[in-house]
């Protein structure tokens, strides 16, 4: 009896010994990566995308801008605004065609806010040239907002970029490329649309027809207003908050900045008449002097540094928001 | 007889042993601890994190939140999910203690820091005083307000996970996963390297998280181990029952079969057998040349093989 205890007994106590080896609990290990290391994804962008020409499309039906509340903002709200009412003077001009394809998007990889987030949109149609659409992100919470949009300077290429997969890093202003700053290159372009196309700065960019297009305005409107004993005169100021950048897969830089024009045409002994698609955007009553606004997007390519190649305007946009005797409120 | 009984007690401590083996293998089948285990955490909060890297403690498992209502989840890269959970209130399954039991750590969203002067700018646009156009008899065509009814309030549903929570944009979320009382997510479904960020679409407190765990138990021998001890136990049983069963006349017949082969059939020495020969005391039998040479001369005047006719002197005897 005594046997059989210590049997049963030694069986328990082994039996116990190997029940206690069953493994440790699990450790956590290092995860691998994200696959995806740019801000959004493929469907992130699109979904925005989709919500925003949604949007858009609403807004367009409804030919105003109230329903343009989350995915449609800054600029572009305000732009379109103008279109809405250009349309609704007799043979106005209708609103920019912002076709939804895009043809490539480019992406940030930053961690940080604000983010930006690029579009490049098919052809809208054989005379015009497709959109580069900017939306920006200001914080966690805010939505990816359509700000800007700018067709492509005819003739110009965009550069390679970064995949969607790891994003575009994007830069601040004073990044330098070389031994100058981006910061530098959208002043010096500032400068010679200021200054003409006959500043010393006009050899140091790429041509492009959308300054070209400003000096031809300037010198009619100067012609106009000296006919009449009066002057023009045009004010360009950037938009710091609101201009990004993206390294490019060169190592060069794309830049997106919008830009506030004025163009104000006085006359003496005189009235200035301004043409009746512009009719809706007056804001006041225009006799002698009137003062355009503008909402401007440039996209300048910033080669890399040691490239043979200048900066040069790829992307541009000049809208009238406003016309009043008075100027900018 | 001997061997017999050698036989009966090998077959006897046999059965003692496999005895032994099946009490072990029987304990250790019954305190085995199950291979599919079932980690769990009571939750207070509306919203549950699990991190990338802890993810990974269960491949092939499955994560579940308990509710009441819709539950949503979302994955998202780690440093965003940091920055949308800097304003909420929230519950990050942190480690495993033990197999069932899931560490957590309560977050909870910094208290916004009460400013110290009140704002000087507060009353800088308050005009109390009522304008004299206004009409002092109230407006005949004044009429209730029917605008006050509250705008429907958005929140993630099963048909549309990516609707903005209280005015906060979904943007930063990648894949959704939605869920009604209870939301299941198979591990493997969220992307590796991503934040898994799990909340009631109402703001409501989530009531608790599981995850599902497989744990590789040592327990291949168990098996083995019973079927040797029924084996032995068999062998024992055997043998115990051989103990009880009267094996003389057996013996006996054995035995006298054993004689039998010893001997001829009637007791007799056979001539020319060895036994004979071992009794006539040539246990060893000798060889002489002579008795060789002899033999073959035999062999060779009259041997089987000789033909007695081809030389005439041939004899046999």
């Amino acid at each position: 009896m005594k046997r059989i205890a210590v049997v049963v007994a030694s069986a328990f106590g082994v039996a116990a010994i190997l029940a206690g080896c069953t493994p440790a609990v699990p450790v956590a290990g290092a995860a691998s990566p994200p696959e995806v290391t740019a801000a959004t994804t493929t469907d992130q962008s699109g979904r925005i995308q989709s919500e925003t020409f949604a949007e858009l499309a609403a807004a367009d039906g409804a030919k105003s801008t109230d329903d343009l509340t989350v995915r449609v903002g800054g600029d572009a709200k305000v732009i379109r605004a103008a279109e809405y009412k250009q349309e609704s003077a007799k043979k106005g001009p209708a609103p920019d065609v912002l076709p939804a394809d895009m043809q490539a998007v480019y992406v940030t990889s930053d961690e940080t806010w604000p983010r930006v987030m690029v579009g490049i949109s098919t052809q809208p149609s054989k005379d015009t040239t497709p959109v580069v659409s900017v939306w920006v992100q200001d914080d966690v919470d805010t939505p990816y907002q359509l700000r800007n949009w700018a067709h492509m300077v005819p003739g110009a290429t965009l550069p390679a970029m970064p995949g969607p997969t790891v994003g575009a890093e994007q830069l601040a202003l004073d990044s330098s490329i070389g031994d100058t700053t981006l910061q530098t290159v959208m002043d010096n372009y500032l400068e010679l649309i200021r200054t003409g196309k006959k500043s010393d700065l006009n050899a140091t960019f790429a041509e492009d027809s959308y300054r070209n297009q400003l000096f031809a305005n300037r010198d009619v409107l100067t012609k106009v207003a000296k006919t009449a004993d009066g002057k023009y005169v045009d004010t360009v100021q950037p938009v710091q908050d609101g201009s990004y950048a993206l390294a490019t897969a060169d190592g060069g830089a794309l830049i997106f900045a919008p830009v506030r024009q004025t163009s104000s045409v006085s006359v003496k002994d005189a009235k200035v008449t301004i043409p009746p698609a512009d009719a809706p955007l007056v804001d006041g009553k225009i006799v002698d002097k009137a003062t355009y606004e503008y909402r401007d997007m440039i996209v300048m390519y910033v080669p890399p540094a040691g490239s043979t190649d200048l900066p040069g305007v790829v992307a541009a946009e000049h809208h009238a928001i406003r016309i009043s005797p008075d100027g900018a409120k | 007889m001997e061997i017999l009984v050698s036989l009966r007690t090998t077959g006897l401590i046999a059965g003692v042993i496999g005895v032994v083996l099946l009490i072990v293998g029987f304990v250790a089948d019954s305190v085995r601890p199950p291979e599919d285990v079932v980690a769990h955490a009571d939750v207070a909060t509306s919203v549950v994190v699990y991190e990338p890297d802890f993810l990974t403690i269960s491949p092939g498992g499955q994560v579940s939140v308990e509710g009441n209502g819709e539950i949503v989840a979302y994955t998202a890269r780690p440093v965003d999910a940091v920055a949308w959970l800097a304003d909420v209130n929230y519950t990050e399954v942190t480690s495993l203690p033990d197999w069932e039991v899931l560490g957590t750590r309560d977050v909870a969203k910094p208290s916004p820091s009460a400013s110290p002067e009140p704002s000087s700018s507060a009353s800088a646009s308050a005009s109390p005083s009522p304008s004299k156009k206004a009409s002092s008899s109230p407006s005949s065509s004044a009429s209730p307000s029917v605008s006050a009814t509250p705008a429907p309030v958005m929140a993630p549903s099963l048909n549309d996970p990516f609707v903005a929570m209280e005015g906060r944009t979904t943007d930063q979320w990648r894949d959704a996963y939605t869920g009604t009382d209870q939301l299941d997510i198979a591990v493997d479904s969220v992307p590796a390297g991503l934040t898994l960020v799990v909340m009631s679409a109402d703001g409501t407190a989530l009531t608790g998280t599981d995850i599902s765990l497989t744990r590789v138990v040592n327990d291949d021998w168990i098996t083995p181990l019973l079927w040797w001890g029924a084996i032995l136990v068999l062998v024992g049983l055997i043998a115990l029952v051989v103990l009880f069963i009267d094996l003389r006349p057996a013996q006996a017949r054995g035995e006298s079969w054993m004689a039998s082969r010893s001997l001829g059939r009637k007791g007799d020495i056979k001539d020319g057998s060895r036994r004979s020969r071992r009794a006539a005391g040539a246990a060893i039998p000798t060889a002489s040349l002579d008795d060789a040479q002899e033999s073959s001369s035999d062999a060779l005047d009259g041997g089987p093989d000789h033909d007695p006719g081809s030389d005439g002197t041939g004899d046999r005897s």
